[in-house]
């Protein structure tokens, strides 16, 4: 039997409906259109840490 | 005390001695309306409960208190409860909700937050994660929240005995109803997001690069915020540790390609900067979108790759000459002057990136072979524990799989399956 074509072997059924970038309207405008449409999730989580990497000492 | 708040005792108390905690949940899922409606009243409940015997009814007030604009008592004195209650609950029951417990260490990990007091709840956190976890390597939704602490406090060392450990199992949190229990992918996401932070800040790249990558190759259908900055960090760590973004693999999301790479635009100018070696380039691209990465608080990181990029040069100068001054070194990388250059190369031979004497007398570096770094009894120690490592993953590979084999569900689905296009007997079993 040919097997069937399975892009990936998790989600045979495929993984859900997604939106073309060209009706995105471009990248800078991505995030916003993907706000409205409500496809963005986790917005609110913490992420307000001092900057733990900045070592001028470094050099 | 009111009425209903007296029910609400007597309840906890008469179900808890029969030993009745299913019917006591959902006692509890339904009381928590009348606990907020009484608030002023919850230090009274708390009195006539004993945390020992009744902690699912005082882990239920606990929730409601926490979810209260703050009245009669002080934070210093709520927080206490919670820490006697943390410290002294009894974990079987506990464990029969886990979502309220789980709940409340994030309400608690939220207000430690914001009363910028992260310190005091890592201790705290550590405890309430050993009493909600069935085994060590059981991943619970408060293992985020003790990085977010241990990320706040700068303390890092509490956080690495739990990140030490690699999840084999997922608390199964909440419980809903007749479709099964499941756990917050948010949580786990922050979990390798912040775990990823807390090994960038030790500087073990390897392990920081290997939490990312989890995080962002999370089956995914949305584009999760954590996801997005787990790629920008995910794109500076590779700069950092292999000079180039190592391959995305193949079972990532479709989401990463489709949304989050064009979100990520300035960091991929930034691979383009670094990969065509040039610093003043890269420089220029980093003065561009400067505003991008401080508000990604990842200006510090950027700075990191500017500097790697400057090694990076010298290491290649010494492909190419045995000798050179040291203000050669610095025009060819463009540094500033020879003192910088000679900088970085002190540096770059104290971490072993490249062999050589500086002369100080003449300006001049004389660069050297690596030396032969494949004998010695390291290497040999070295191999037998990655050998080690190795066979553990296999035991613990085949152990799943048995696992998996015995499941009722995945028995009832393959047996469900036409007989052509059942699995075979097993993945892996030999």
């Amino acid at each position: 039997m040919k097997p069937a074509i399975v892009a990936d072997e998790m989600f045979p059924e495929g993984a859900g409906p997604y939106m073309d970038l060209e009706e995105a309207g471009g990248s800078s405008n991505l995030l916003m259109d993907l706000a409205a449409s409500e496809i963005t999730i986790h917005a609110d989580f913490f992420n307000d840490f001092d900057d733990l990497y900045d070592d001028e000492d470094l050099q | 005390m009111a009425s209903a708040l007296e029910q609400f005792v007597n309840t906890v108390r008469t179900l808890s001695s029969q030993g009745n905690y299913r019917d006591l949940c959902d006692y509890l899922s339904k009381s928590n309306e009348t606990l907020i409606k009484n608030g002023q009243h919850l230090d009274n409940v708390l009195e006539t409960l004993d945390i020992q015997q009744h902690s699912l009814g005082v882990l239920a007030v606990l929730n409601a208190k926490y979810n209260l604009p703050l009245v009669n008592a002080t934070n210093e004195s709520r927080f206490k409860q919670v820490k006697d209650f943390i410290l002294n609950c009894n974990g079987e029951q506990i464990r029969l909700a886990p979502d309220l417990f789980a709940e409340l260490c994030h309400l608690v990990t939220a207000n430690l937050t914001e009363q910028k007091q992260a310190i005091k709840g890592i201790s705290l956190l550590q405890k309430a994660i050993s009493k909600l976890q069935l085994y060590d390597s059981q991943l619970t939704s408060i293992h985020a929240d003790l990085c977010q602490l241990c990320l706040l406090a700068k303390c890092f060392k509490p956080a690495l005995e739990i990140l030490e450990i690699d999840i084999t199992g997922i608390c199964q949190e909440n419980v809903q109803g007749q479709s099964g229990s499941h756990f917050d992918a948010k949580y786990f996401l922050l979990y390798y997001y912040y775990g990823g932070m807390i090994y960038l800040a030790l500087r073990n790249l390897d392990r920081s690069l290997y939490f990312l990558e989890v995080a962002i190759t999370t089956p995914a259908q949305e584009v999760s915020h954590i996801m997005l900055e787990s790629y920008k960090k995910y794109i500076l760590v590779s700069l950092l540790l292999h000079g180039k973004i190592l391959v995305i693999p193949k079972y990532a999301s479709r989401v990463v390609n489709r949304f989050i790479k064009p979100l990520s635009q300035p960091y991929h100018e930034l691979t383009s900067g670094f990969a065509s070696n040039n610093s003043a380039e890269l420089n220029m691209i980093i003065n561009k979108h400067n505003e991008v990465f401080a508000r990604d608080h990842n200006l510090g990181l950027v700075k990191q790759v500017a500097s790697v990029l400057y090694k990076k040069n010298i290491q290649r100068l010494t492909k190419t000459f045995l000798t050179l001054s040291l203000s050669d070194v610095a025009s060819r990388v463009g540094l500033p002057g020879p003192n910088d250059a000679e900088n970085y190369i002190l540096h770059m031979i104290e971490d072993k990136q490249i062999y050589a004497t500086i002369n100080q007398k003449d300006g001049m570096v004389i660069f050297r072979d690596e030396p032969d770094k494949y004998g010695g009894p390291e290497v040999l120690k070295g191999l037998e524990a990655q050998l080690q490592q190795c066979m553990e993953l296999d035991k613990q590979i085949l152990a799943m799989d048995e696992e998996i084999q015995v499941n009722p569900q995945y028995v009832k689905k393959a047996t469900g399956l036409q007989e052509d296009e059942q699995p075979s007997k097993s993945t892996y079993a030999i």
